[in-house]
């Protein structure tokens, strides 16, 4: 077998029937790709195209945009802040209070206020003081009626 | 920045491409559709001429192909001049075509330089051995692309870079990524295995003759 070194190598790549085995190979007719073939390389290429890098002046441009929907939201809400009143504004303790109130208020309005605690006492204490309504016999006379 | 550095490099490390064709490299770094187009319509009939050679089969050779191309330009970025670009996209169509290769479960061949079925002379000495003069008509170009396709992938892939698409023997080497010596074994292997082939077919059949 032939020592088969880097210079035998090179000399034999460069030997006659190499040579035209390598014109062979080289005139192969070459395939070419159809249209078709293409264009759905195209479609495959515009799905993975990431999206551009946007341009400095976009991002400024976005930045103010953004700035001022921002600011007139938020002067919106804050003029609804103002012009909601105060009940509905507040937490739920708040509410509850103001509602435990007016109703508080209006049963007083419907019923009185009736006695206190200490007129509650001062009546209780008192048994003698019974109303006498309840067991007096009647205050008027037989001519009272007769005149009728 | 990366871009800046990239571009650098495509400037100063290369000599074989065109300025025009640095510019597109430069905008298709920039996942420039109509640059990355221009250079579909370069290269798209060499990859798939290497391509078809390595797949199985035809419409594997297309997806293949196809795939070189979405691949080229999703990692453009990574692209950094080191090797020239056709060196780049034929190692992407080598790697793809492995992969295809591994996933059917077919082995990539091993070959070593003394690989002979019957004691490879590696010198043809045979009387009706007149290379100059067979003509390459359609009948001879089957013979040579079955006798291409009947060797193994190893040798097949450095046959075509280097004699179809005529890549320096450094280039090969770094699309397959091999030492420049197995580069040149491999092509003296597959170019005798070719020369048999058509000895073969000179046998059986009268060539024609100029």
């Amino acid at each position: 077998m032939k020592n088969l070194d880097a210079d035998f190598l090179d000399e034999a790549l460069q030997s006659d029937s190499q040579q035209a085995v390598a014109r062979w190979v080289h005139e192969l007719p070459e395939e070419g790709l159809s249209l078709a073939w293409r264009s759905q390389l195209n479609e495959k290429l515009l799905v993975v195209a990431k999206p551009k890098p946007r341009r400095l002046s976009h991002w400024i441009l976005g930045s103010v945009g953004a700035a001022t929907v921002a600011g007139g939201l938020a002067g919106i809400f804050a003029l609804n802040l103002v012009q909601t009143p105060p009940s509905l504004v507040g937490n739920h303790l708040e509410g509850s209070i103001m509602a435990s109130h007016r109703k508080a208020a209006s049963m007083s309005e419907v019923a009185g206020s009736g006695l206190d605690f200490d007129e509650m006492v001062a009546s209780s204490s008192d048994s003698t003081s019974t109303p006498t309504s309840h067991t007096s016999p009647p205050q008027w006379k037989r001519e009272d009626v007769e005149d009728f | 920045m990366e871009l800046c550095i990239g571009a650098s490099r495509l400037k100063a490390g290369r000599t074989h491409e065109s300025a025009d064709e640095l510019a597109l490299i430069e905008r298709c770094q920039r996942q420039d559709c109509e640059a990355f187009g221009k250079i579909v319509d370069s290269y798209q009939n060499r990859i798939y001429g290497f391509v078809r050679r390595l797949a199985p089969n035809s419409e594997d050779a297309l997806d293949i192909t196809q795939d070189v191309f979405i691949r080229a330009f999703q990692n453009f970025s990574k692209f950094d001049g080191r090797s020239s670009l056709r060196s780049w996209l034929f190692r992407i169509a080598h790697n793809l075509c492995i992969d295809r290769a591994r996933k059917l479960g077919r082995r990539v061949d091993e070959v070593g330089f003394q690989d002979s079925e019957n004691g490879l002379e590696f010198e043809v000495a045979d009387d009706r051995w007149q290379a100059d003069r067979l003509l390459l008509n359609e009948e001879f170009c089957a013979v040579v692309e079955a006798a291409i396709v009947s060797m193994s992938e190893k040798l097949r892939s450095v046959l075509i870079l280097h004699d179809q698409e005529e890549m320096a023997y450094e280039d090969i080497a770094q699309a397959i990524g091999i030492p420049v010596g197995t580069v040149k074994s491999r092509l003296f292997l597959a170019r005798a295995h070719l020369q048999r082939a058509v000895i073969d077919y000179v046998g059986l059949s009268t060539p024609e003759v100029s």
